[in-house]
């Protein structure tokens, strides 16, 4: 492949990527304003204000330096923005590994606020003259197996692996498809070691 | 001797630059051009809050895995049964003292020496300060903080600073006491009094920040942090827009050498970290535990026909500290719209700045008046390691000034909120 048909399939490559960038940027900004966590098979669209603004920001970069590719201003503008969407990246996965290694928390929560529901309905006037309120006992001891369940310090295997299973933000999910531009980098310090000889 | 204006320096030096020095034709380097483009507002500001927020997003996760995952299971559900059963319960005073409030069921709340005072340093601080330190090594190391400085020239200028006061605005966020002492890079006595007042006062150190994240973003949301570390920036601009009107003397420009990007190394960045948070181990923690006692003393003790007596727990009216807070309570309810309690938090926050937010956190107080709490807390006086900083750096008129400007400005952002607050009918 000759250098100039690398540089223009490059071209288009980096500029469909920075609209999606761009895309999830604006989605992220959408779903902050509306208050609304979106999420559709792996991908999870949290509503981040400064993260979208930066997000979207990255994908004009990624646009504006896809139309000048072929210069070094162009291709720091592409390198700089998956530079930053690395970062982010960086930063969901280690959030990803530190609540995967944690016990899961929602199965704890969704028992208590069973158990917490469950009051109301005791308390309803029929029920609460009635004896058989004595079959709250068998409730209360409940909470020692909870107990038992929140003394374990780490997640399950299972759990473990659950959590990896997704979803996951736009920058993890544009991860893979910014490593590209190590090509051009690499073609790039060709050119200059060859300009400087 | 001639004396020449900065214009006519600046065209005598482009002179002499084209005299000696031969510029050959070179193609840049990646590096340069990204280097370029980080100190250009158009694109270095979106990189700048990007770089910024992972450090916030590092610092969140960090702190959560450890804090949350590891040290408040191990200190409330094993630690304090323990300690609260086998630390024998007489002499009360001493049990109050060194464990704290009987039956508390966590550690934040029971105020003892061996509770609250080991829970907040190696419970919650040190897992704030590791990732912040962490995260500031690195960007020194590859270079990013001086290009930071000249994005945010203009912005400094404005309140007679140069770009380069963002460097120990950006280490006091670790801690006070680097940040005072880089401020002497600054060429003038005004400038470096100026950096390290506002300073001290107005930004947070990483310990507070790790233990506001624990408890109020905890209970309220990151949100509530923001806006709270939002006044206090907008305090730091403030502030130095005034006393840059008012303090006499020159802020004249000066040249810094923007190194080239560099890889960091491991050594370097586990180097100064490990340093920094040695230097908390040694200095602060032993601040946190003389804070826990000195408190705790206050509350036990009570003066009686002047006389010094025991005073039970539930009688804490009667304390050293319940007389201190009816002394204080027209100017903390009054002025300030605050609980008269919230001086509890204002005597340790002389010694330590995060137990002070700790013991905030557990004051019954509205959403409003934890944010005034917490500004209070910040500015009323800097944490007694970074005031013998400032003595050292400004001797002993220096820091007479500087306590001078920091009471008419506690005075004027703390009643400024409870202002807003009774404006927006929620005092």
């Amino acid at each position: 492949m000759t250098t100039e048909t690398k540089y223009n399939l490059g071209q288009y490559y980096f500029g469909i990527l920075g609209l999606f960038t761009l895309g999830f940027g604006f989605l992220e900004l959408l779903f902050f304003f509306t208050g609304v966590e979106y999420s559709y098979g792996i991908l999870q669209i949290p509503p981040v204000l400064i993260k979208s603004i930066v997000i979207a920001s990255m994908g004009i970069f990624m646009i504006a330096g896809a139309l000048k590719l072929k210069s070094i201003d162009g291709l720091a503008l592409i390198t700089l923005a998956c530079i930053m969407l690395w970062i982010f990246a960086a930063n969901d996965l280690f959030e990803i590994a530190t609540v995967s290694i944690l016990p899961a928390e929602g199965e704890e929560v969704v028992e208590e606020t069973a158990e917490a529901e469950e009051p109301p309905e005791a308390e309803e006037p029929p029920e609460a003259e009635e004896p058989p309120e004595a079959e709250e006992p068998p409730e209360a001891e409940e909470p020692p197996e909870a107990e038992e369940e929140e003394a374990g310090w780490f997640n399950t295997w299972e759990g473990f692996l659950e959590t990896w299973g997704g979803p996951y933000n736009p920058c993890v999910i544009l991860l893979p498809f910014t490593l590209p531009i190590f090509l051009y980098i690499r073609n790039y310090r060709e050119e200059l070691r060859v300009f400087e000889h | 001797m001639v004396e020449l204006t900065p214009e006519k320096r600046w065209d005598y030096l482009d002179r002499l630059v084209k005299k000696v020095i031969r510029i050959k034709k070179r193609k840049l380097s990646l590096k340069d051009a990204i280097g370029d483009l980080t100190i250009r507002p158009l694109t270095g500001i979106p990189i700048a809050l990007g770089i910024l927020f992972s450090i916030w997003m590092f610092f969140g996760t960090f702190a959560g895995f450890f804090t949350d995952g590891f040290m408040v299971p191990l200190f409330d559900e094993h630690y304090l049964p323990w300690i609260q059963e086998a630390f024998p319960a007489e002499p009360a005073w001493l049990y109050a003292l060194l464990v704290g409030t009987p039956g508390a069921d966590n550690c934040f709340e029971a105020f003892g020496v061996l509770t609250t005072g080991l829970f907040v340093p190696f419970g919650v601080v040190l897992w704030a300060i590791i990732p912040l330190y962490l995260a500031i090594a690195l960007l020194e190391d590859i270079g990013y903080l001086p290009r930071l400085a000249v994005l945010i020239d203009n912005v400094l200028h404005k309140i007679g600073l140069h770009g380069f006061a963002i460097v120990p605005t950006v280490l006091s966020f670790g801690c006070n006491i680097p940040g005072v002492t880089a401020a002497r890079i600054l060429e003038t006595k005004k400038e470096r009094f100026m950096m390290m007042v506002i300073l001290a006062i107005f930004i947070p150190c990483g310990a507070q920040i790790g233990i506001m994240e624990e408890t109020i973003a905890g209970e309220y949301g990151d949100w509530l942090m923001f806006a709270i570390i939002g006044y206090l920036l907008l305090g730091y601009f403030i502030t130095g827009w005034v006393l840059n009107r008012i303090i006499p003397g020159k802020s004249p420009e000066i040249l810094i050498d923007i190194p080239p990007y560099q890889k960091p190394t491991w050594k370097n960045l586990m180097m100064k970290t490990w340093m920094r948070v040695k230097c908390f181990l040694v200095h602060a923690v032993p601040f946190v535990i003389l804070g826990s006692l000195l408190v705790n003393i206050l509350y036990i003790v009570g003066i009686d026909n002047g006389n010094l007596t025991l005073v039970e727990f539930e009688e804490t009216d009667k304390s050293i500290m319940g007389r201190i807070s009816m002394v204080f309570e027209p100017i903390l309810s009054g002025w300030f719209g605050v609980p008269k309690e919230t001086i509890l938090p204002l005597v340790t926050a002389f010694l330590r700045k995060d137990l002070a937010i700790a013991q905030l956190s557990v004051i019954e107080m509205s959403m409003y008046q934890l944010f005034t709490s917490v500004v209070l807390v910040s500015i009323y006086f800097p944490c007694v390691a970074t005031f013998m900083m400032l003595w050292k750096e400004l001797g002993f008129i220096g820091s007479l000034k500087s306590i001078l400007i920091l009471l008419i400005v506690t005075f004027v952002f703390g009643g400024l909120l409870h202002g807003l607050w009774i404006l927006m009918g929620v005092a």
